[in-house]
């Protein structure tokens, strides 16, 4: 790995970590959906300094370049967070459209009641 | 009259129609088009068979006793139409039929699973869940108002849609014992 690269990664990770710190303070970003990304960028802050084990590693994987392993990686740390939130979204999805339901049940039957009673 | 604060499209609007049918009890369901396609005198049909001839799901048919014309439009329920005779063995000659009616087990199979929706791959789950699913013939008009919610590139989407539901999942669905 070159140490453009290395200093991009490392400067990058830290970055991010700090930015996810900063949002949780502000309460912005709840703490068990912050996990993966500081998971994340710590694994980038240990892949900058540590480029010896990466390279070795990326050639017994059979990596042409310890680059091409580095944006695996993160190509994959993303895939696994993109359908984390995908699966997120349709449970929110679900939960809103049953409580859009109840509203309308519980509208319906208090009309209904309301009319009876008008009517007696 | 049920109105929902959101939008939330059709199948939602079925979903709360089969929820306040089983909170009241009622014995059957029936899913009808509200833009002058559908003629409300062959419902009486669709309710008969459910109660006459042990049927849980009465769909309207255009195409029961006449032939389906080759039109495209026709060809999105002729692909339908083999897919689930591909996968649920049974031949349905109108699938996206949205005129339905349902008994009290297929109400209450609506409730349990909200992956349901008023499409044909629902027909296909509940053949599948060994409900007895019968076509009858009805006749429809073409539409007086509104616009389907069928565009060109929605076809498409809609198309992918049910393919992919039928032959991927609707396929392991199982009996239950």
């Amino acid at each position: 790995m070159s140490v453009t690269l290395r200093v991009i990664l490392l400067i990058g990770s830290l970055v991010s970590f700090f930015l996810c710190v900063k949002k949780i303070k502000q309460a912005k970003l709840k703490v068990e959906n912050s996990i993966t990304w500081m998971m994340g960028s710590f694994i980038l802050i240990l892949m900058s300094i540590f480029d010896k084990a990466v390279e070795w590693l990326a050639t017994k994987l059979g990596f042409m370049a310890s680059v091409n392993f580095v944006f695996f990686i993160i190509l994959v740390f993303l895939l696994i967070q993109v359908f984390i939130d995908n699966i997120r979204l349709s449970t929110l999805n679900e939960k809103i459209k049953n409580l859009n339901h109840y509203i309308a049940l519980k509208e319906n039957a208090d009309e209904r009641e309301k009319n009876k009673n008008s009517k007696e | 009259m049920i109105s929902l604060p959101i939008n939330f499209g059709l199948t939602s609007g079925i979903q709360v129609g089969m929820k306040y049918a089983k909170e009241n009890g009622y014995d059957i369901a029936i899913q009808f088009d509200g833009d002058g396609q559908h003629d409300a005198k062959y419902l009486k049909k669709l309710v008969k068979e459910i109660e006459k001839n042990n049927v849980d799901v009465a769909i309207g048919s255009r195409f029961v006793e006449k032939k389906k014309p080759f039109t495209a439009r026709m060809l999105g329920s002729r692909v339908i139409s083999f897919a689930i005779r591909l996968v649920a063995f049974k031949k349905i000659t109108d699938p996206t039929s949205g005129m339905r009616a349902y008994n009290k087990r297929a109400i209450d199979m609506f409730n349990s699973n909200a992956s349901l929706t008023p499409e044909p791959d629902t027909i296909v789950y509940m053949i599948k869940k060994g409900l007895n699913v019968k076509e009858v013939q009805v006749e429809m008009r073409d539409r007086e108002f509104g616009e389907s919610y069928l565009n060109a590139f929605k076809s498409i989407k809609y198309m992918m849609n049910m393919m992919l539901s039928i032959i991927f999942i609707r396929t392991f669905t199982r009996k239950e014992k």
